[in-house]
């Protein structure tokens, strides 16, 4: 489990910190597992690998003048695409001004999005306790 | 879903200018991330002695974890994002 010492293995966790900074982020090494944050500097050691970062990120899609639109996938799963259709009938709908019609299919958009997601997480659930909490 | 298929939804009797229909997903596409989180990546790179700043990458609209490998070189553990005035004064 992250942050528990129970053997001679130091967990990142209590020894770096990150955050962000403009467009690039900041990692930070502690010089002891205590909290001290105050003296906090550059990594000392040099990891390969020894970094990796989790994000939501825009699918690619590019698509080229003379590219086939058949042979094309639109980069989002069946559901999405539906949602995905009346974003892109609202901006249609925007350009020749008809504002009415914009607000509709938005409002479509953003409810197909919000099922989409909620159809997912469906069966029992549990709650993970949190580490440190009272049993 | 196809293109094409996309496409003829749109309206089949006008026909939406190519560039400007992909140019129209990427933005729903943007919009979906933000809503959904449906894309979530993964990228490594190596953690370097004496360097403290990275580049986030620049499809990023949303940082989930920063992680770090363990002495063991085994798993990667999430680090704590550091908050408040102390990232403030760190130059």
């Amino acid at each position: 489990m992250a942050g528990i010492i129970n053997d001679n293995r130091l967990y990142p966790g209590d020894k770096y910190v990150w955050f962000k900074r403009g467009r690039d982020f900041i990692i930070l090494e502690k010089p002891t597992h205590e909290n001290a944050l105050s003296t906090a500097d550059d990594p000392t050691t040099t990891i390969a690998d020894g970094m990796q970062i989790e994000f939501t990120a825009v699918p690619a899609f590019t698509v080229t003048v003379d590219a086939d639109p058949s042979a094309i996938d639109i980069p989002s799963d069946e559901i999405l695409a539906y949602a995905l259709l009346d974003y892109v009938k609202s901006r249609v709908a925007e350009d020749s001004g008809d504002l009415k019609l914009r607000e509709y299919y938005e409002k479509k958009f953003r409810q197909k999005v919000r099922e989409a997601d909620d159809n997912k997480i469906g069966g029992l659930r549990q709650i993970r306790p949190i580490l440190g909490s009272i049993r | 879903m196809k293109l094409s298929e996309f496409q003829d939804r749109i309206d089949p009797n006008r026909k939406i200018a190519m560039q400007l229909l992909v140019a129209y997903i990427k933005d729903g596409l943007r919009e979906i991330q933000l809503t959904t989180d449906e894309n979530v990546e993964r990228a490594t790179c190596n953690l370097e002695a004496g360097r403290r700043e990275y580049d986030i990458p620049t499809t990023c609209i949303r940082m989930r974890s920063v992680r770090v490998l363990d002495t063991d070189g085994v798993k990667y553990y999430p680090i704590p994002r550091l908050i408040g005035d102390a990232a403030d004064e760190v130059t």
